[in-house]
Order: structure tokens, then sequence, then C-alpha cells
């Protein structure tokens, strides 16, 4: 049955697709909706994620229209750099050059469940390299730089798929206190180049006073920051030190840098 | 009075051991029997091997804590156990080997009402030929696993360095050295520090760094990868890693079986059942661990090591030893109270306890080798464990029950990795990932068996720091300074 495709912005292609424990009937459903599914999208290979199963499945057809079936595969060896370019049904009307190993040699499970191996080259192996990916979450923006993603996410909003690559399901709440102290810290740091420009007295005054109010602000949020923090690492039985030693550490960094920043606002922007 | 024994001091060891002596009073008594003379807290070693430290920095000794904490040290090794008594006696008791200068050789029997097995590893150099001989490291390949060794490694990472200045291309080859090893995580650690440090030295451009590891993908760690946050990414271990390695030009070997270490060259079997080499100039390849090799005798001398012993030399406890094949595997396998079932006063925490199963995925080479990296018991769970039977122990010794009162499962638990790059305090960036939880829970979490929602992370000079505070924090309470039962594991 020909199933519906994950399309960007959908997060779930972020997901580690688990490995096939039980080799059972199931499948069978599963590898028949792959290939009517890439039938259906004229297309040459699906990893099962694509289709949101969250298993470690890929189908694909090598160049002779061959179908091949690889359960729970990694890639082992690679050999040869080269640059393919891709398209990816999960980023539609998207072509871009991706770094990739001209051959690779991986192991996968049959449909009994018995290890083989293969060594593929070529456009095969651009693909298999693809799709594999997605078995741990990555797509092919993952290889791109920051700059080329930000203009791939431009091209997918143009065409009405509005999102970014950096979107994640397993977002921790605690990163909006990071966020707002990131942005008070931010213009309290504009405030320091205020003092370069003929501005007046009460200009300057009135950016002190931000300096000041940015200052207690970030203050009580890194304090709230602490407590969330550890009130989200106390949900997850056992999981203390660590956890906690990272979150003071960055509180810490912050407790740093807003009193720099406040030592600054001092000494160089406060005009009493 | 009754009295505890600790075998082992370490970090499972010293945890339970200080603990047990400071909830007993006075009431009652803690021995501590260890071949070792300092305690090392390990995970900073991978600083002694790029000079990043010097050994001093990661040890201290272990008599004047002991003898502050009123603990009973014994600078010995266990040889066997012998929880029946013996004919004329019933008291149970364990032989041991002085290993102190003033009493070397010594043995000694050496009674308990309880006994914490937390000898840790054999760091078992000799299965992989050319890689040592028993525990001895050998002369081709340099370790990370004790502070010697650590040292040692940074000696010859200094005589590469200056061979590179000289114009001679070096090559590195980081990894495990066998099919079977664990902390691959400490090798992924090391191999960038050994990047950074090259960096650094002005000579990365003369050296080829390769990893070799047993793991079917980068960032399997033993537990069958982490899905983690970084820079507001949702990503897994494998795409992380991935990206890492190539960004410092650095190659990867995957699902290796190193079965030959010569001078300058490893001879490897790999998951596609190919045998392969790969040449060096400096490698630090992990060994392979097993248990100590503690014997146990009955009260008439009948050997049951193989009854309380997996013959892996690991000690049995209250875990499923009987999961079967890979698909039946459940979270509930692995063992939550650390009691041996056969002498219910005898537990084995960290390392020296026999794991039901590995965590990843089993693979072996179509020639029947198994290359799959065994399951990582070692820092933040093993402190867990030994906290957690310190508690039961004390509570059965005190009398408030004859069942132990506290639990510390694996798959109860989160775990952390902090992989740092660099030790400067403003030069160097880490990974801090933590994986809920660390065994798999399939029947819970369908799918890949975790909870992301208790997976978390911070990338760069934060995290980077945490390896810091870790290293003087940890520290800190292994001396028992004031405040160190308040610090977590």
């Amino acid at each position: 049955m020909i199933q519906k495709l994950i399309i960007y912005p959908d997060e779930r292609i972020n997901i580690a697709s688990a490995d096939i424990r039980h080799f059972d009937k199931d499948l069978d459903q599963l590898v028949e909706d792959l290939k009517d599914t890439i039938e259906a999208n004229n297309a040459e290979g699906l990893a099962a994620i694509q289709i949101a199963v969250p298993l470690a499945v890929v189908v694909a057809k090598d160049p002779n229209g061959e179908w091949h079936v690889f359960f729970n595969p990694r890639i082992l060896k690679r050999a040869g750099k080269t640059i393919s370019t891709e398209t990816s049904l999960y980023l539609p009307n998207i072509t871009e050059d991706i770094p990739r190993a001209e051959q690779i040699t991986f192991i996968y499970q049959d449909r009994q469940g018995k290890q083989q191996s293969m060594t593929v080259s070529g456009h095969f192996s651009y693909l298999l390299q693809r799709k594999f990916d997605y078995n741990f979450g990555g797509t092919f923006a993952n290889k791109l730089d920051r700059d080329s993603r930000k203009k791939v996410e431009k091209k997918l909003s143009l065409q009405g798929n509005v999102g970014e690559f950096n979107a994640d399901s397993n977002f921790s709440n605690r990163e909006y206190f990071k966020s707002a102290i990131n942005k008070l810290l931010f213009f309290e740091g504009v405030s320091l180049f205020v003092p370069f420009f003929d501005v007046t007295k009460e200009t300057l005054n009135s950016w002190y006073n931000y300096g000041i109010f940015a200052t207690i602000a970030t203050i009580l949020l890194t304090i709230g920051y602490l407590v969330y923090a550890k009130w989200e690492a106390s949900r997850v039985i056992s999981c203390t030190g660590c956890q906690v030693i990272s979150f003071t550490a960055v509180a810490i960094k912050y407790f740093v840098l807003i009193t720099v920043l406040f030592l600054a606002s001092y000494y160089w922007v406060n005009p009493n | 009075m009754a009295r505890l024994v600790v075998m082992g001091g370490g970090v499972s060891g010293h945890t339970a051991a200080t603990f047990a002596r400071d909830m007993l009073g006075e009431d009652h008594e803690v021995v501590v029997v260890t071949p070792n003379s300092q305690w090392n807290w390990i995970p900073s070693n991978i600083w002694v091997g790029v000079g990043g430290m010097t050994k001093e920095e990661v040890v201290f000794p272990l008599a004047p804590v002991y003898e502050k904490a009123g603990i009973d040290y014994r600078q010995a090794k266990a040889v066997s156990i012998h929880p029946e008594g013996k004919e004329d006696a019933e008291t149970p008791y364990i032989t041991i080997e002085y290993t102190d200068e003033a009493k070397s050789g010594e043995t000694e029997e050496l009674t308990y009402d309880y006994l914490i097995n937390a000898t840790g590893p054999k760091l078992n150099f000799g299965a992989t030929p050319g890689l040592g001989e028993g525990t001895n490291l050998g002369e081709h390949t340099v370790s990370v696993c004790t502070a010697d060794h650590a040292e040692h490694a940074n000696h010859e990472l200094e005589a590469c360095i200056e061979k590179m200045r000289n114009g001679e291309r070096q090559a590195f080859l980081i990894g495990t050295g066998h099919g079977m090893c664990t902390c691959q995580g400490a090798a992924f650690e090391y191999i960038f520090n050994i990047e950074h440090t090259l960096k650094e030295q002005g000579v990365r451009d003369m050296a080829d760094i390769t990893f070799i590891t047993n793991e079917s993908f980068l960032g399997d760690f033993g537990m069958g990868g982490i899905h983690f946050k970084m820079g507001g990414f949702a990503t897994s271990s494998k795409v992380f890693a991935e990206s890492l390695y190539a960004e410092r030009g650095m190659d990867w070997i995957l699902g290796a079986h190193v079965n030959k270490v010569e001078a300058g060259k490893v001879t490897y079997e790999s998951l596609d059942g190919e045998m392969d080499e790969q040449e060096f100039d400096f490698a630090m390849l992990i060994p392979p661990f097993a248990g100590v090799g503690l014997k146990a005798f009955t009260k008439d001398g009948t050997d049951i090591t193989d009854t309380i012993f997996a013959p892996n030399g690991f000690m049995k406890v209250d875990a499923n030893y009987n999961a079967g094949a890979y698909e039946n595997w459940k979270a509930s396998d692995w063992p939550r109270t650390l009691q041996n079932p056969s002498y219910k006063n005898v537990f084995a925490v960290g390392i020296a306890f026999a794991p039901p199963h590995i965590i990843s995925k089993p693979m072996s080479s179509p020639n029947g080798t198994p290359i799959n990296p065994t399951p990582p018991r070692t820092g933040m769970p093993s402190a867990m464990m030994g906290k957690a039977v310190a508690l039961s122990v004390v509570d059965m010794m005190k009398g408030k029950s004859t069942e132990p009162t506290h639990t510390a499962s694996m798959s109860e638990m989160g775990a952390a990795c902090v992989a740092s790059a660099g030790k400067g305090l403003f030069s160097g960036t880490a990974a801090a990932m933590t994986v809920y939880p660390i065994i798999p829970d399939f029947e819970k979490y369908p799918g890949t068996g975790r909870d992301l929602n208790g997976t978390t992370g911070e990338l760069g000079l934060a995290a980077h720091w945490v390896k810091h505070i870790l290293h003087h924090i940890f520290i800190w309470k292994a001396k028992l300074k004031p405040g160190w039962t308040l610090i977590p594991e």
C-alpha cells in the first residue's frame, strides 16, 4: 500500500530508527509498503522512517532495476571521496552537492535475519549512504554547512514548506531561560557601544538603567534556570551528577558574563 | 560488631566503603582491600596522556584518607573468597596477599560479615597477541587505562611530535585493541585530545589520525548509540561523531577485531569477514576487560568459582543470565540489588558484576568472531551502584532489614559522557551527552528503548568546563573533604 511520505519540516525524520529485533511477518507488509511508495513517487529507494516507521529498514532499486532490502545496515568501509548531486523526497525540489564516499562496504541482515555484506560504488552507493543516514536520524542537510542549510531552508520556505532544520522535538524548556538571558545580555552588550556616539547624558542614563535592569533580570533568570533544570533532572531517576554539573557550569558561565557586562556598563556607560 | 569488607578501591569500591563508613557509626567495621596505594580519577588520565596534566594531579594516596575516615585499609589484592568459612569456623573470609613494600607477598585470611566485590577489571592485554602479556602493556602500543600508562603515552606522543617537527610524517591509531572491548568513550575522547594537541603544537599537517573500533557505527559507545541534542539539533551520536571526525580530517575503521599487534602494524578482522592491516607510529589501543581472577571455595575446599562467577570472571548477581537471543532481551534482565544469588551477604558493583548480556546489537563476523562492544559500567553508574549497595548493606548490618533495601539498575539509570578536546579554560570544547536509560527498555520506550526527553546535552565551552569541574569536584569528594556526601555521583 502506498504510504504518505514524511516531508520537511516534519521533525519525525530526526528519530533514530530502532534495529529490527524480530524478523516476523509484519516486516513483509512494511517492505511491500516501501516498494509501493517508491514506485508511486518514481523514486529509487526509501528508508522506513520516510514513511513514519522508525525501524532500520531500507528498500532500494539498483541501477539494473533489481530490488534490495536491507535490515539494520551499517556502513563498515568507505573508499574514495566524491561530490554527489542529490535530491531527497524529504526535501522537495531541492538539489544539493553532497560529499560522499565513492565506494562503500556495508553489512546488513537479510529477510531471515542472517548477516550479509555488500560492496557498492557510484550512484547506488550514494543512494544507500543517503538512505542509511536516515536510519540514524540524519538527512543530507546534516552534511551541509550552516550557510548552505540556511539557503535550503529559504528555498523550502518559498515553496510553502516553512520550517527550520534546527527544530527539535527533544527541546528542553530550560532553553527558554537561556534564550531570554542571551537576548537581554546581547542588548546590554550593545549598550557598551553607545558612548562612542555623540549622545546626551539622558540617553546614556537610559542605556545604563537598561543595563541595571538586564543585570537583575538575567540574575533572576539564571537562578530560575538552575531551579528549573534541577527539577527537570530530578524527573529522570538516578540521572543526577553530570546533569547537575552540566547546568551549573552553564549558570556559572552566565554569572561571569553578567558580572563582566555590568562592570563594563558601570564604568563605561554610566554617565554619573 | 559486624565487619564489611570491600574488595577494590576504585570509583565503586571507594564510594561504597566511604558511604558505609559514614553511615555505620562506630559500632561496625569497614575494611578496604585494594592492591593500589593511590586513588586515580581515571577520566582525567586522558589529559595526562597528552601532557595536559601530570600524573600527580590525577592521583592521591589512599592511606591518609582512610585513616581519617576510620576505614581499615589493607594494601593487598584479594585472592579467594570462602563464603562458608572453613571446617572449624563458619565465619566467611577472603584470603588476601599484601602488595605494599613492607608486607609484600604476605597472605592473610580476613573474615567478613558482608562483602562487596568492587575489584574492577583485569586489563586483559594478553587477549590480543602483541598487545601485551596478561595484564601488562606490550611494547608496541600505549594505553591510558592507568595514570602510569597515560604518563608513558604522553612520553611516546612527545617523541612523535619531535619527529614531526623534524619533517617525519607520523600515523596515529587510536581505538580498541580487541573485538570485545568496552570504554570506546575513552578512546573517542583521547583521539580528539591527540588531534587538539597536535594542532596546538603546529604539527597537525604531519599526522594521519585513524580511529579503529569494534563498534558497528561511530557513536555506538557500547550502548547502541545515543540520541541527544546538540546546538538545538536533535541528533544521533552517529551523525554527531561522523561530523566531528570529518571536520577534523580523521579517518575511522569500524567493526574491527584487532587480532594481532606487531611493531608498527595491527592486523584486524572486519565484521564482513575480511582481514586487513593498519600501520601506525603511535597506537593507543584499549584492552578488553576480564574479571580479576578471584577463586571461590566451599567449607570443604570445593572450587565453586563457576557458581559464583560468570565465565568471564565477573561475579554473578541478581541478573537474568538466561535471557537468550537478542530479540528476547529485556531491561528487567539487568540486576537491581547487585546481590549474589548464592550468598546473600555478598554483592558486586561497578565493572566487577557480570552483566546479563551486552547492550549494543550483538554482531559477529562470518568467521564466527564476535565483534561488538561490551557494556560500559564505569564512572557514574559505577558510583551509583556502590552507593546503593552501601546503603543496603548498612541497613542489613544495622538489622533494619534482611533483604537489600536499595537498588541501582542500569535500566533505570541515566549515564553521562563528557568528551572533551583540549584542556585550556578558554580554548577547549566538549560535548556532554546524557542517555536515559543506559539499558534500552523496549517495553517502556518502544523503538529505540530510550526516553528521548531524558537525553540532553551541552556542547562547547560550558560542557568543557563540566569536565574541569568533574575533575576537581570528584577528587574533592574522594578525599572526603567537607561536604563530600552532598556531591552527587
